[in-house]
């Protein structure tokens, strides 16, 4: 069960970087999304 | 009832917050950019009949509607958590701005029927290309006016209108940054589009093996580089501007981020800057070499011009003093009590920054004249590809330093604000009539 002392787990150094590897998979994530939908439903104009 | 009392197990709730608003700036950002320069780019192809323009153009308003599709998951999302997380801070802003969040919302309505119009009467309206034209330029107002409307929300948490009534929407909208913001972040976008743009030009150019393609691409990277170079000369004195009216507001927060111990998000910068400014003359010095008319005097200016980018650049970089980033333990010496020659803002940083600024425009100049007598596309070399590519990635990472240094700087004034001087991080009040509350509370000895 989680508890009040999970919230902070992370040193504050560490959730910067696990914030900032976060979004670049998020961006990294919708950037070949939107690449495979060119791809493969507007790249044959 | 645990309102306002719900967090994220092990990296906590702003970082959850952080996550979500620098991603979705991306996109936006992207998106606004990516339609001023390509509506733009659709009109002057019409104004010159070159149809490498409408192609750009076209392939803008595909990205940017790809983009707007993939990324609109993340705002609401976004909103979702924020009624979870911080639902307390979130329905006194809501309050606050219930006209602009209202007219927030119809501005994307009426965004998401201008770009898809856009975008699919691209051939129908093929014919009737000032029409077309026209369509871009709304959908473009509407996007910077949908950005206009976040910057007031924005603005406001840094720099509260004080000594207003939360429900005077006219004085809570014309908050003291929100000006400086919105200018900030209007050049900034169509910044961020062009050198985001142009390092796409580059990746497509070193791929591309038809010589129509290796035409297209090298001069898609010229045109990218001309308006994210072009924007990011304008920044400095604007963010100048932003940084005054900081100081002047939120003294707190300008400390914090300019002097304590965040200030080395501005040698960051000043990094970033120097790169995106080097590699852009870079590009241009080696441009000019398939000029179609032999410039030997431009191309020697530019050499010098790179030169004094190179220097103005480095003096920006020098740090004030060996305390560098004390939170991974980058304290040297005596810290904050050793000073390093040529590092302190007055009058070093000022020349370093006036002198890029200048030499930036008087090389792009440069660059425009050489590039009035046309070029011969298609032949650029791999290294000026990579230049580009790197504007591409360092103006990524110079959109999340400032995103992040905006949103540190609120941290400024004890005990940390989401609100300056009105609602504390843990969602605490701190003196009724929030915005007239730094004036209040300073009265009552609780600021």
């Amino acid at each position: 069960m989680a508890t009040w002392a999970m919230v902070l787990l992370f040193p504050p150094l560490a959730r910067f970087f696990l914030g900032f590897l976060l979004i670049v998979g998020i961006v990294t994530a919708e950037a070949l999304f939107a690449f495979f939908i060119y791809t493969k439903y507007y790249g044959k104009e | 009832m645990p309102v306002g009392n719900l967090d994220i197990p092990g990296i906590g709730r702003e970082v959850v917050m952080g996550v979500i608003w620098q991603s979705h700036m991306y996109a936006a950002a992207f998106i606004a950019g990516i339609l001023v320069i390509a509506s733009a780019s659709e009109y002057v192809g019409v104004l010159t009949k070159q149809p490498k323009y409408d192609r750009f153009a076209k392939g803008g308003a595909t990205a940017l509607i790809l983009i707007f599709a993939t990324g609109s998951f993340i705002p609401i999302f976004g909103v979702l958590a924020l009624i979870t997380l911080f639902p307390v801070f979130w329905s006194h802003l809501q309050n606050i701005f219930f006209w602009v969040l209202f007219a927030e919302a119809w501005a994307f309505v009426g965004q998401i029927v201008l770009i898809y119009a856009w975008y699919a009467s691209w051939e129908k309206l093929a014919f009737r290309k000032k029409l077309h034209v026209v369509l871009g330029f709304m959908a473009a107002m509407l996007v910077t006016l949908q950005f206009t409307l976040i910057n007031v929300v924005a603005s406001y948490m840094l720099t509260p209108s004080v000594g207003a009534a939360a429900t005077d929407v006219a004085a809570t909208y014309m908050n003291p940054t929100f000006v400086p913001l919105n200018m900030h972040r209007f050049v900034g976008n169509i910044s961020f589009a062009g050198f985001v743009v142009a390092g796409f030009a580059g990746v497509r150019y070193l791929r591309s093996t038809r010589e129509e393609d290796r035409e297209f691409f090298d001069w898609m990277g010229h045109w990218a580089l001309v308006w994210g170079f072009g924007f990011l000369l304008l920044q400095p004195i604007i963010g100048f501007g932003y940084m005054k009216s900081i100081r002047e507001q939120n003294t707190a927060a300008f400390d914090y981020i300019m002097l304590g111990d965040k200030s080395w998000l501005f040698n960051l910068l000043a990094i970033e800057l120097a790169i995106m400014g080097v590699a852009s003359v870079a590009y241009c010095l080696h441009k000019i070499r398939f000029a179609a008319k032999p410039t030997p005097a431009l191309r020697n200016m530019t050499v010098g011009a790179l030169w004094l980018m190179g220097l103005f650049s480095l003096l920006n970089v020098i740090p004030a003093n060996m305390d560098l980033v004390p939170q991974i333990g980058w304290v040297f010496f005596d810290g904050e009590r050793t000073n390093i020659p040529l590092g302190s803002m007055y009058p070093w940083k000022y020349i370093g920054l006036i002198g890029l600024m200048l030499v930036g425009v008087f090389a792009l100049a440069l660059y425009l004249k050489a590039t009035a007598g046309g070029f011969h596309w298609g032949r650029a070399s791999r290294w000026s590809q990579y230049a580009l590519i790197v504007t591409a990635v360092t103006v990524l990472a110079t959109m999340i330093t400032m995103g992040y240094t905006r949103e540190t700087a609120r941290r400024g004034a004890e005990p940390g604000y989401l609100i300056n001087g009105c609602i504390t991080l843990e969602q605490k009040i701190v003196a009724a009539g929030c915005p007239e509350a730094p004036e209040k509370s300073i009265e009552r000895g609780t600021f």
